[in-house]
């Protein structure tokens, strides 16, 4: 018979388990794992080789193209939140879509670009009001520390909207300041 | 003295905040320190606005250490900056190895390494000493140890304000990292799971993870949804080093604890930095933490793999009476042995013995 150790040890085995499939993917996703596998594959010479080794040209044009991108500081994206100042306060920032823009003032701010809100939240600002309308996780993973500074934060779902992440809508109902019109 | 340190991630974590301390604690005492990073991976922001914190290129590093005519550079595991780091032919700098990872893979750089033109090597403990030895294949006497810094001033039991720190009513555990294997996050949720049947209703903070891939992130919702925990569960991506210190003194006074599942340590600075501030520690019982905490109540060093054995330091840490003595003798121990003023010292010895002085 189980003791209640055993419960909790399975648990964790299973966490490391999980660990090195996490560490074993990451692997076989890596470039120098897949450039490997070619090399072998190309192997004795032959036709196939002529497709491995363009195959390999074209990553390196890849990485030659980012690379250089980086280095010129290209920007990724452009978005409207870079027009608001670091340090400029805004009341709100909605993350989705807000049913009458119209009526947001020149203190607001909404957008259904994640990367647009990162950039406008992890700027130093006084806090004001965050109302999450749509589940992502890197707009969930910010909250409890905007929440630490001084924001509050309203989870308040869009009607009809199809992609719910079950996980992410736990994490907000239990840590946000308000829920409007949840789910559960 | 004029000194300047260069490492390849100029990122917010352990190293990158070793060095500013490092920076403050030898300008305290007069001497000239700048800092390098080849990368900017956000620590950029945080810092703006100083001019002896750079970044740049290998060609910036290889200009800077031409022009600089430091009395040492000490590159920290980057191999890839160590040819430039002598600068010219006429007047060559000093060049030192600072090795702080301890992961085999951080190691392994050091296999093919050539010491011989490096004036001196140093890690932080003797344990990564007996690492760094192993693998350069040198007597462990030719590898100094010069420790990191704590910062003491901060991380206190008393806040720098005097302002008390706002409470929850439940008992707060704090675990501090990057959502990687190394530091073994998976293994915190289920503990958390654990504790959370052991007390009833606790609040686990999870300090770090800024910089965690999407995936990693999706992951970690999941495995807090499965285990029942979204509620007890307060992910802090990023976090100042006022507030973190605030959090651990909160988490000492609801009777909680850090939790550290670490596979690996090369120091245990978050750890380090919560037993300053009063906060109870259950750690892996590493190797290093032997070596970097004195003995006390306060430290309770278990076989992070048996849950029997968590659970029963928590529980010790759950009655353990935290008086202001023991917490201010453990303070002070830690600030005897990694203060700035017992950083520089050992520093400036090793400098002056090895000739750079």
């Amino acid at each position: 018979m189980m003791s209640k150790w055993d419960v909790y040890l399975i648990r964790v085995l299973r966490s490391d388990i999980d660990a090195k499939e996490s560490e074993l993917e990451a692997l076989r996703h890596s470039l120098r794992y897949r450039v490997g596998g070619w090399v072998i594959e190309s192997w004795p010479p032959g036709r196939r080789t002529m497709v491995i080794v363009a195959r390999i040209f074209a990553v390196f044009l890849k990485l030659s193209w980012r690379k250089n991108a980086i280095g010129r500081g290209k920007r990724v994206q452009s978005c409207q939140a870079d027009a608001i100042a670091e340090g400029e306060f805004v009341q709100l920032v909605i993350f989705g879509t807000q049913a009458n823009a119209e009526s947001l003032g020149r203190d607001a701010f909404c957008s259904d670009d994640p990367v647009a809100l990162i950039q406008l939240l992890d700027r130093e600002r006084p806090p004001g009001t965050l109302v999450v309308r749509r589940t992502n996780e890197a707009i969930v993973r910010r909250i409890s520390r905007l929440r630490l500074n001084g924001w509050k934060v309203v989870w308040q779902p869009e009607e009809g909207i199809n992609e719910i992440d079950a996980h992410l809508v736990a994490y907000l109902e239990s840590h946000a300041d308000e829920c409007v019109g949840s789910t559960s | 003295m004029k000194i300047l340190y260069a490492y390849r991630y100029g990122i917010i974590g352990g190293v990158s905040t070793q060095l500013l301390l490092r920076q403050q604690a030898l300008e305290v005492v007069g001497h000239k320190v700048c800092l390098f990073f080849s990368q900017d991976n956000g620590l950029g922001q945080v810092v703006s606005g100083s001019n002896r914190i750079l970044f740049g290129s290998e060609t910036s590093f290889r200009k800077l250490v031409r022009n600089g005519q430091f009395d040492a550079v000490i590159v920290i595991d980057s191999p890839e900056l160590l040819p430039a780091a002598s600068g010219s032919l006429f007047r060559q700098n000093p060049v030192y190895l600072d090795v702080h990872t301890t992961t085999d893979t951080g190691l392994g750089y050091l296999q093919d390494l050539d010491v011989r033109h490096l004036t001196g090597i140093m890690v932080p403990t003797k344990y990564s000493a007996r690492l760094v030895s192993d693998r350069l294949e040198r007597d462990l006497s030719d590898i100094e140890i010069v420790p990191n810094i704590l910062n003491t001033e901060v991380f206190s039991s008393k806040p720098l304000d005097n302002v008390r720190d706002a409470t929850e009513s439940v008992r707060e555990f704090v675990w501090v990292g990057k959502l990687d294997s190394h530091k073994n996050w998976r293994l915190a949720l289920v503990y958390a799971g654990m504790l959370r049947d052991i007390f009833g209703d606790i609040r686990m903070h999870m300090v770090g993870g800024y910089t965690a891939p999407p995936e990693t992130a999706r992951e970690f919702f999941g495995l807090a949804f499965k285990l029942g925990l979204s509620a007890c569960v307060n992910w802090l991506d990023r976090i100042e080093n006022n507030a973190v210190a605030g959090l651990y003194r909160r988490c000492a006074e609801s009777g909680g604890a850090m939790l550290v599942t670490s596979r690996d340590e090369s120091f245990g600075m978050a750890a380090a930095e919560a037993l300053l501030c009063g906060c109870p520690l259950i750690a892996n019982d590493l190797p290093v933490f032997h070596e970097v905490f004195p003995s006390s109540p306060l430290v309770h060093l278990v076989d992070i793999w048996n849950p029997e054995t968590v659970a029963q330091a928590a529980n010790e840490v759950a009655e353990l009476q935290r008086t202001d003595e023991l917490v201010g003798q453990l303070h002070s121990e830690l600030q005897d042995r990694y203060g700035p003023e017992a950083f520089a010292s050992k520093f400036l010895d090793l400098l002056k013995t090895l000739g750079s002085v």
